[in-house]
C-alpha cells in the first residue's frame, strides 16, 4: 500500500511539474477575452514622414517609389516637422531682441512649403491624420559670434504664436489640409543642449508651457479652435517624466494629447523593462489628468531604438538588420501594454533629414528605405523593419479595439486586434527568446473575416517577399480568428495573422 | 492512516490535473486545421530567363527565372563583379522571394557599366544555383540631348558660411530674355571686405546648388551669365560622383550679358583648401552639386545666373567659331581710319588690304600710316587657346619698319591687339599667336583678356608710309600644343644656362618657352633690349596685375647635372611704390616643387643666387623636404605678386587697387654653383664722376669698340651707321661719327640709360664736330616716369664743321608730343634713352657724318643755359 501511495504522490508531483514546465517552455496560449481590452479605440500606427530638406540629393523619380512605399505601409498618423525660418523672412533683421517687431514676412513659395505640400497633399487624400510642427524656435545666426541665436524666450516670445498661427492658417485654411490635427510646439523641447550647439539652448519648462498657451489663444483667435497642441513631445523617459506630469497639472485644459519620444535600449525592449518604465510614467500622468486613456490619449511620436545610434550623424547602424524590426514589434506591443494609444516611427527615409555640420550634410540614415541618390543599391532597399512595420500598420488600424492576451509563454508577448465593424482583425506575437515557441492563439470578439488567415513570420529566414519586393505571406489556410490556431512562433521571431492579405 | 494517505494522494492528483486544465483560461473552442511544414528534399534544375546573358539594358531590368522544383524561396544577388563581394559597392542581396521573378526597388547608381546577378532556390536543408550559375546584363545609360539643371528657389542656394556673406534671389523679370528666371548673387564692399579676423576669407563667396544629376551623353555645361563688380575670379564649380571639386574660369565679359559654355575637359581638379583628392577623374556622369565661386571679390558684385544646362557640344557649333570664312563676313566689312582696297578670295580662306603711298598722308584721323579694315563676328571662339594665321605681304620691302595688328574686341567692348613687325615675319608667313600674346589696346569692359566670345575681328597697320598689300588668311582658332614643338621646354646650355632672352627674334617666340599663368590676368611677355642689364642685351619683361593671384611664368627642361643652385637677375620696373614679390620655384623629376621667396625686389639689377638647400617645398606639394641638386630639376618658374594692404588696430587688411601695367625685367636665369643664397646689385648705371659730383658721363667713347658700343641706329638705310674715329677736339681717345645722307630722311642714334638717383644734372654737355653740309642736329631725351614715357627734344641747325662743346640746359628742350612736359632733375634717374638725329638739306645726296663725343649729364649749368662754344 505503501508502494501505491508514493506511486500516486510521484505521479501527481510530475504530472504537475509537466503541466507547468510546459506553460513556461516551449508552449503557450494567447487567448484574447473580450475582458481584456486595452484600447477601445486605438489612434493607430504611422511614421515620422517629415518635409523634405532636399529632394535633389534623391534619386531622380523616386517620389513615385516614396508613395508607393507608404501606400503599403498605409499609416494612421503621420508626424510631418518643418522649419519656421523656411517661411519666416527679415525676422529680427535689425537684431534687436525685441518681441514687439513684427515686421517680417512671409515666403512660402520656397522648395520646402514644395516639399511639406507634398507630404500633406498625400495624407489629405488619404484621410492621415498629422501632427504638424517646427523644429525649433526662430532665430538668427549670431553675427558677432556665428552661433545659433535663438530668441530667448523660446515659445513664450509672443512673436512666436503670432507666427505659428500665421503659418497654421496659411496651412489649414487657404491650402486646405484639414488633416492637420495637431501641433508640434517644437521638437524636443527638453533636449536643450548647450548654448552655442542647440538651437533649444535657451528653452525652460516655463517657457514653453507659456509658449502652448499663447499658441492656443493665437490658434483660437484665427479660428483653429480644434487643433490640439501636442502635450510635450518631450524625448527620453526622464525628460517625459518632467514634463508630462506637469502638463497633466497645469494645461490639462489645453492639451488633449500627450506625446513623447522614446529612443529605447535592446536591454530593456528584451526584458519589458521599457513596458514598466512606459507604465509607470502613463500612470503618474493619468493620476494628474484622469481623462488620460479615456477622452485624451497618449501616442509616442517618435518611437525608435537607441542601440546602433550613432550621436555624431544621428543614423542608426542596426536599422539594416532583422532585429531591428523584431525589437520595433516587441516596442509596440509593450507601448500599446503600457497604455499608449498609437506610435509613430522613426522615419521613413534616409533622404528627409540632414545633419548639418562643418564639413557637409550627411543624410541621418534611419529610414525603412533609402531614396538617398547617393546610397548604393543595399542601402535603397526595403530594410527589414520596413516589412515589420507594413504588418503592424496595416494590422492595428485607427478605431480598432485591441487586446491583450490572458496568458502567453514566458518571453513571448502578444496583442490582437479586431476592426470596430468587427471585418478583420489579427493578432501579433514578438518572441524574443532564443527558443521556438508554440503558442496558440484564439479571439473571443466575434471577427468576421475572410474565412482565411494569413500567417506572416518575420525573421531573416523566414521573411518572404513578392515580385514587388514587399512582404507576402508565409502561409494561407482556412480558418477564424475565433477559433485556435497554433503556430509555432521561431525564436527571435514576430508571427502575424490577419483575417485580411496585406 | 493507509486510507488517509491515500485519500491526500487522489486529492492531489485530482487538483493537479483541474490546475493543468485552467491554466490558459481556455473556452470551448475549435480549431484552425494549421500545421506549419517547411519544404525539404531536393531542389529541381532551373534556369534564368531575364535578363539574358550580356543583355542591353537601359533601366533596371526585371530580373526572372525558371520556378524550381522543391524550392521554398528564392535569394536573388546582384553586384558588379563575378565574385559577388559583400563589399561590393553594387552588391544587392534579396532573400525570401516567393516568386520566380523579382524588381528590386533600388536605383543602380552607376551606368554603362556590365552586373552579374545569380538566383539561389533554397529549401528547409538544400540550396542551389540555377543551371546557368552567373548571368550578366549591361546597364547603359540613356543619352541625354540636354539637362536641364533648374534654377529652382533661392534657398536651393546655400551661402558657404566660411566665406564672405552674399544674398541669393530668384530673378523673374527674364533678365537675359531667354525666357527663364535667373540667380542672382549679390555681396558688397561690408560684406566681402570685413577686415580684421577674416583675412582668409574676405572676397571669397560660394554659392551651392546641392542636385544629384546623372549625365550622360552631354559633354558641356552652357549658361548665361552676367557679372557686374570689383575685379574677381569667378569659377564654375561642381562635386563629382567621389567628392572631388572641379571647377573652370568662367571667362568674364564684366557688365556683358555672357553665354558661356564649358566643356567637361576644361575643368580642373581643385586641389587646395582639404578639398578630397580622390580617383582624380572628373567623374562628370555625376554629379552632386554646382557652385559658383568668386574669388577676390573685394567690394560690390552682382552676378546673374539662368539656362543652366549639361549640353552636346558639337550641337551647339554654330555659336563658336574655328575657321574664319570672310565670305560670311563680306557684308560687315569696313574699314577705320584709311580706306583699303578689300579683296576677299573666292573661297573666303584670305582677304587682302591694300593701300597706296597716299597712306602715308594723314587720314581722317590725322595719324598717318594708321588704319583698319574690320569684320563682325559675333560667336564664341571654338576650342584653342591661339590664332593661327598665315600672312602675305605685297611690296614688303616699301613698309618693313611698319608692323601688321591683328585686333580682336570681346563680348564687353575690351579691344586686344597683336603687333608683329614686319621684318620680324617668318620668311614662312605662319604666326600662331597665342591669346596671352594679345595686349590690351582699348579698355572699354573690365580689362580682362577673356577671348572667349568675340564680336569683331579687325586687321591694321602701323607705321607704314608706303604702298603694298597684306593678305591674311587660313585664320583658325588652335590649340598652341598642336602647333608648335617643344611647347614650353627649353634647353639647359652646358654651362647651365635656362634662359638668357637672347635667342628671341621676336616677342612671340617667349610665349612657346615661357607658360604662363592666367590667375593675374596681367601675364605678358615681352622682349627688351632697353631695360635689359649690359650693351646689346635684351631681357624678358613679365608682366602682373596687383591684388590679384600670382603672375606665374614656367618652363620645363631636361635636367642638367652638377648644380646646387639657380641665379636669377631681375629689376622691378613695377609702378611707383610697389616693389613686387618674386617667387622663384624648381620642379624635380619626382613632382615635388621647392621655392624662394624674393619679398620684394629691387628696381636696380640684383643677381639672385639661390642655393637649393635654402628653397623649401612649395605650397599645395608633398614629399621629401631634402635638399635638391639639378640633376633631378625638370622644371623653373618665377612668379609675381603685390598686394595692397592698409593698417586697422595693427592689422593688415586688404586694400586692393588692382593697378595693371607692372613689369619685372627678367635675364640670366641660370644654374650655379653656391655656397649660400645671396643677392648682389649688377650696376651699369651712369653714375657721378668721381672728380665732380655734379657731372656723369654718358659716353666718353674713349674705350669703345664696335662690339662694345652701347650706341645703335633705328635706321635701316645702308649709309646709316656707326663708326669710331680719332678725330677729337683735344688730347687723344675716340669719338662717334653718325653717318647720313644728305637730303634725305634723318638717320637716328641712341644709346639706353639707366641713371643712378645720386646723378645731379640740370641739362647736357657733349662735343659735336658738324661737316660741310650745315647737319641738323636733334638731340632726344627720353624719359619713362610713373608708367608714362615722355620724350623732349632740342634740335640744333647749322652744325659747326669745327668741334665744339654744346651746353644746354634742360630749359631748352621741348616736349616732342605738344605736351607740357619739361625736363627737370628730378626725372633725370628716370631717363631711359638719348638720340641723336642726323639729317642736312645741303649738299647733293652726299654721304657723310657728324661726330659727337664726350656726353655728359651736367648739373654745373643752369636750366636755360645754351652755349656753344
Amino acid at each position: 500500500m505503501k508502494k501505491i501511495t508514493a506511486i500516486l504522490i510521484l505521479l501527481t508531483l510530475i504530472l504537475t511539474c509537466a503541466f507547468a514546465c510546459k506553460k513556461q517552455s516551449a508552449s503557450g496560449e494567447s487567448y484574447f477575452s473580450k475582458d481584456d481590452v486595452v484600447s477601445e479605440s486605438f489612434d493607430g500606427l504611422g511614421v515620422e514622414w517629415g518635409t523634405y530638406e532636399d529632394v535633389n540629393k534623391t534619386v531622380k523619380g523616386s517620389w513615385d517609389r516614396v508613395i508607393a512605399s507608404v501606400d503599403k505601409l498605409n499609416p494612421s498618423l503621420v508626424r510631418c516637422m518643418t522649419n519656421l525660418d523656411w517661411f519666416v523672412v527679415d525676422f529680427d533683421n535689425q537684431n534687436t531682441d525685441d518681441p514687439s517687431d513684427d515686421t517680417w514676412n512671409y515666403t512660402f513659395n520656397n522648395k520646402y512649403m514644395v516639399n511639406a505640400s507634398n507630404v500633406l497633399d498625400y495624407c489629405q487624400e488619404k484621410g492621415i491624420r498629422v501632427a504638424f510642427g517646427v523644429w525649433n524656435v526662430i532665430g538668427n545666426v549670431d553675427p558677432d559670434k556665428d552661433l545659433y541665436k535663438m530668441i530667448p524666450n523660446a515659445t513664450s516670445d509672443p512673436r512666436w504664436a503670432k507666427m505659428i498661427a500665421d503659418l497654421m492658417e496659411y496651412l489649414i485654411e487657404i491650402k486646405g489640409y484639414s488633416c492637420i490635427r495637431w501641433f508640434v510646439n517644437t521638437n524636443e523641447p527638453n533636449n536643450v543642449g548647450v548654448v552655442g550647439s542647440s538651437k533649444n539652448a535657451y528653452n525652460t519648462y516655463a517657457k514653453w508651457e507659456a509658449g502652448v498657451k499663447s499658441v492656443r489663444r493665437a490658434l483660437d483667435a484665427v479660428g483653429l479652435g480644434d487643433i490640439d497642441i501636442i502635450g510635450g513631445d518631450t524625448t527620453g523617459l526622464v525628460g517625459s517624466t518632467q514634463y508630462l506630469p506637469k502638463i497633466a497639472s497645469n494645461l490639462k485644459d489645453v492639451v488633449h494629447n500627450y506625446g513623447l519620444h522614446m529612443y529605447v535600449s535592446n536591454y530593456d525592449i528584451d526584458n519589458a523593462k521599457y513596458q514598466k518604465n512606459l507604465s509607470s510614467l502613463y500612470k503618474k500622468v493619468q493620476k494628474k489628468d484622469r481623462a488620460l486613456g479615456y477622452s485624451k490619449q497618449m501616442i509616442i511620436w517618435e518611437a525608435g531604438l537607441l542601440d546602433g545610434k550613432n550621436v555624431i550623424t544621428d543614423c542608426n547602424a542596426y536599422i539594416m538588420n532583422c532585429s531591428y524590426g523584431l525589437r520595433m514589434a516587441d516596442y509596440t506591443v509593450q507601448s500599446i501594454l503600457a497604455g499608449v494609444n498609437g506610435l509613430v516611427y522613426w522615419d521613413l527615409d534616409d533622404a528627409m533629414h540632414f545633419m548639418y555640420n562643418e564639413t557637409g550634410n550627411t543624410a541621418k540614415e534611419w529610414g525603412m528605405f533609402s531614396t538617398l541618390a547617393s546610397a548604393p543599391s543595399a542601402k535603397q532597399e526595403y530594410r527589414p523593419w520596413f516589412h515589420s512595420s507594413v504588418l503592424l500598420t496595416n494590422l492595428f488600424r485607427p478605431g480598432n479595439v485591441v487586446y491583450k492576451a490572458s496568458s502567453a509563454a514566458a518571453g513571448v508577448r502578444t496583442l490582437a486586434t479586431v476592426s470596430s465593424d468587427r471585418k478583420m482583425g489579427g493578432f501579433v506575437a514578438v518572441n524574443s527568446t532564443r527558443f521556438p515557441v508554440t503558442e496558440e492563439f484564439a479571439i473571443e470578439e466575434k471577427v468576421n473575416g475572410s474565412g482565411k488567415l494569413y500567417i506572416y513570420i518575420y525573421n531573416e529566414k523566414s521573411l518572404r517577399l513578392g515580385a514587388d519586393g514587399f512582404v507576402v505571406p508565409n502561409y494561407v489556410i482556412d480558418g477564424s480568428l475565433n477559433a485556435k490556431t497554433k503556430v509555432e512562433v521561431p525564436p527571435s521571431s514576430v508571427v502575424f495573422v490577419s483575417s485580411e492579405r496585406i | 492512516m493507509k486510507k488517509k494517505i491515500l485519500l491526500i494522494a487522489f486529492c492531489l492528483l485530482i487538483a493537479s490535473l483541474v490546475l493543468a486544465s485552467c491554466a490558459g483560461g481556455e473556452k470551448n473552442l475549435s480549431s484552425n486545421d494549421f500545421t506549419a511544414v517547411s519544404v525539404k528534399g531536393e531542389i529541381g534544375d532551373f534556369s534564368a530567363i531575364s535578363p539574358k546573358d550580356g543583355m542591353i539594358s537601359l533601366s533596371v531590368p526585371e530580373f526572372s527565372w525558371t520556378e524550381a522544383e522543391g524550392a521554398e524561396s528564392y535569394v536573388l544577388e546582384i553586384a558588379s563583379t563575378e565574385e559577388f563581394a559583400a563589399d561590393d559597392a553594387a552588391y544587392l542581396k534579396k532573400t525570401g522571394i516567393v516568386d520566380s521573378h523579382f524588381r528590386i526597388g533600388a536605383a543602380i547608381k552607376t551606368k554603362n557599366k556590365t552586373y552579374y546577378w545569380r538566383v539561389t532556390a533554397v529549401n528547409s536543408n538544400n540550396a542551389k544555383l540555377f543551371s546557368d550559375e552567373v548571368q550578366s546584363f549591361y546597364y547603359q545609360a540613356n543619352v541625354q540631348e540636354e539637362v536641364a539643371i533648374d534654377i529652382a528657389y533661392a534657398d536651393e542656394w546655400t551661402v558657404h558660411e566660411v566665406g564672405s556673406k552674399a544674398t541669393v534671389a530668384i530673378d523673374k523679370k527674364d533678365f537675359f530674355g531667354n525666357g527663364k528666371d535667373s540667380l542672382t548673387v549679390r555681396f558688397d564692399e561690408e560684406d566681402t571686405n570685413r577686415g580684421t579676423g577674416f583675412e582668409e576669407s574676405d572676397g571669397w563667396v560660394v554659392v551651392t546648388h546641392s542636385q544629384e544629376i546623372e549625365f550622360y551623353g552631354v559633354d558641356a555645361f552652357y549658361f548665361n551669365f552676367y557679372y557686374a563688380g570689383n575685379d574677381s575670379e569667378i569659377y564654375f564649380r561642381v562635386v563629382d560622383e567621389d567628392n572631388e571639386y572641379w571647377h573652370a574660369p568662367i571667362k568674364l565679359a564684366n557688365n556683358a550679358k555672357q553665354t558661356v559654355i564649358i566643356r567637361f575637359d576644361e575643368f580642373e581638379l581643385r586641389t587646395k583648401g582639404g578639398t578630397p583628392i580622390l580617383n582624380q577623374v572628373f567623374d562628370y556622369n555625376y554629379i552632386k552639386s554646382f557652385e559658383l565661386v568668386f574669388e577676390k571679390s573685394f567690394g560690390d558684385g552682382i552676378a546673374y545666373l539662368s539656362d543652366l544646362r549639361a549640353i552636346n557640344y558639337e550641337k551647339y557649333g554654330d555659336l563658336f567659331i574655328s575657321s574664319f570664312d570672310f565670305n560670311s563676313f563680306k557684308d560687315s566689312l569696313t574699314c577705320e581710319n584709311y580706306n583699303f582696297g578689300i579683296d576677299v578670295s573666292e573661297d573666303g580662306s584670305s582677304l587682302t588690304y591694300a593701300f597706296s603711298g597716299s597712306a602715308n598722308e594723314r587720314n581722317e584721323r590725322g595719324i598717318q600710316g594708321y588704319g583698319f579694315v574690320k569684320t563682325d563676328i559675333g560667336k564664341l571662339l571654338a576650342k584653342g587657346d591661339a590664332l593661327s594665321l598665315d600672312l602675305s605681304l605685297t611690296n614688303a620691302s616699301n613698309f618693313a619698319s611698319g608692323k601688321i595688328l591683328i585686333r580682336v574686341v570681346e563680348e564687353d567692348g575690351d579691344r586686344w591687339v597683336f603687333s608683329q613687325k614686319v621684318s620680324s615675319i617668318p620668311s614662312s608667313g605662319k604666326l600662331v599667336i597665342p591669346y596671352s600674346a594679345f595686349m590690351l589696346s582699348e579698355f572699354k569692359g573690365d580689362g580682362f583678356r577673356q577671348f572667349y566670345y568675340i564680336k569683331a575681328f579687325q586687321l591694321g597697320l602701323e607705321s607704314v608710309w608706303s604702298g603694298g598689300a597684306v593678305t591674311v588668311s587660313n585664320v583658325r582658332v588652335v590649340t598652341l600644343s598642336d602647333e608648335v614643338e617643344n611647347l614650353y621646354h627649353t634647353s639647359v646650355s652646358e654651362n647651365g644656362v635656362i634662359e638668357d632672352f637672347s635667342s628671341y627674334s621676336n616677342s612671340l617666340d617667349l610665349y612657346y618657352v615661357w607658360q604662363a599663368s592666367s590667375s593675374n590676368k596681367d601675364e605678358e611677355l615681352s622682349l627688351d633690349g632697353e631695360y635689359a642689364f649690359g650693351v646689346h642685351n635684351q631681357a624678358g619683361r613679365f608682366g602682373y596685375k596687383t591684388d590679384m593671384g600670382e603672375a606665374v611664368y614656367g618652363v620645363r627642361f631636361e635636367a642638367a647635372e652638377g648644380y646646387n643652385g639657380v641665379e636669377v637677375q631681375a629689376m622691378d620696373a613695377s609702378n611707383e611704390g610697389i616693389k613686387a614679390k618674386m617667387t622663384v620655384t624648381v620642379y624635380a623629376d619626382t613632382g615635388e616643387a621647392y621655392s624662394y621667396t624674393v619679398d620684394a625686389l629691387s628696381s636696380d639689377w640684383q643677381s639672385y643666387k639661390i642655393a637649393f638647400s635654402d628653397m623649401t617645398l612649395a605650397e599645395g606639394y608633398f614629399g621629401s623636404a631634402e635638399v635638391l641638386s639639378s640633376d633631378n630639376i625638370v622644371g623653373f618658374s618665377v612668379s609675381f605678386e603685390y598686394s595692397f594692404y592698409r593698417s586697422v588696430l595693427g592689422a593688415k587688411i586688404a586694400d586692393p587697387k588692382y593697378l595693371a601695367n607692372n613689369y619685372v625685367y627678367l635675364d640670366n636665369i641660370r644654374f650655379i654653383t653656391v655656397s649660400e643664397s645671396s643677392v648682389s646689385e649688377l650696376s651699369d648705371k651712369i653714375v657721378p664722376s668721381q672728380n665732380n659730383a655734379k657731372l656723369a658721363v654718358i659716353s666718353s667713347f674713349d674705350e669703345d669698340s664696335a662690339e662694345t658700343l652701347s650706341w645703335e641706329t633705328s635706321s635701316s638705310e645702308s649709309y646709316a651707321g656707326l663708326t669710331m674715329s680719332s678725330d677729337v677736339k683735344e688730347g687723344e681717345g675716340q669719338s662717334l661719327a653718325l653717318s647720313y645722307k644728305t637730303k634725305m630722311d634723318a638717320v637716328g642714334y641712341f644709346t639706353s640709360l639707366k641713371v643712378d638717383p645720386s646723378v645731379d644734372a640740370s641739362g647736357i654737355t657733349f662735343m659735336m664736330k658738324g661737316d660741310p653740309y650745315g647737319a641738323i642736329v636733334y638731340v632726344n631725351l627720353f624719359v619713362s616716369y610713373n608708367g608714362t614715357n615722355y620724350q623732349v627734344r632740342k634740335e640744333i641747325q647749322n652744325v659747326s664743321p669745327e668741334w665744339k662743346t654744346y651746353k644746354i640746359g634742360f630749359s631748352n628742350f621741348t616736349d616732342v608730343n605738344g605736351g607740357s612736359f619739361s625736363m627737370a632733375k628730378k626725372y633725370v634717374s628716370s631717363l631711359t634713352r638719348v638720340s641723336v638725329a642726323v639729317k642736312s638739306f645741303g649738299g647733293n645726296y652726299n654721304v657723310s657724318s657728324v661726330l659727337l663725343d664726350e656726353i655728359v649729364l651736367d648739373g654745373t649749368i643752369d636750366y636755360e643755359t645754351y652755349t656753344i662754344a
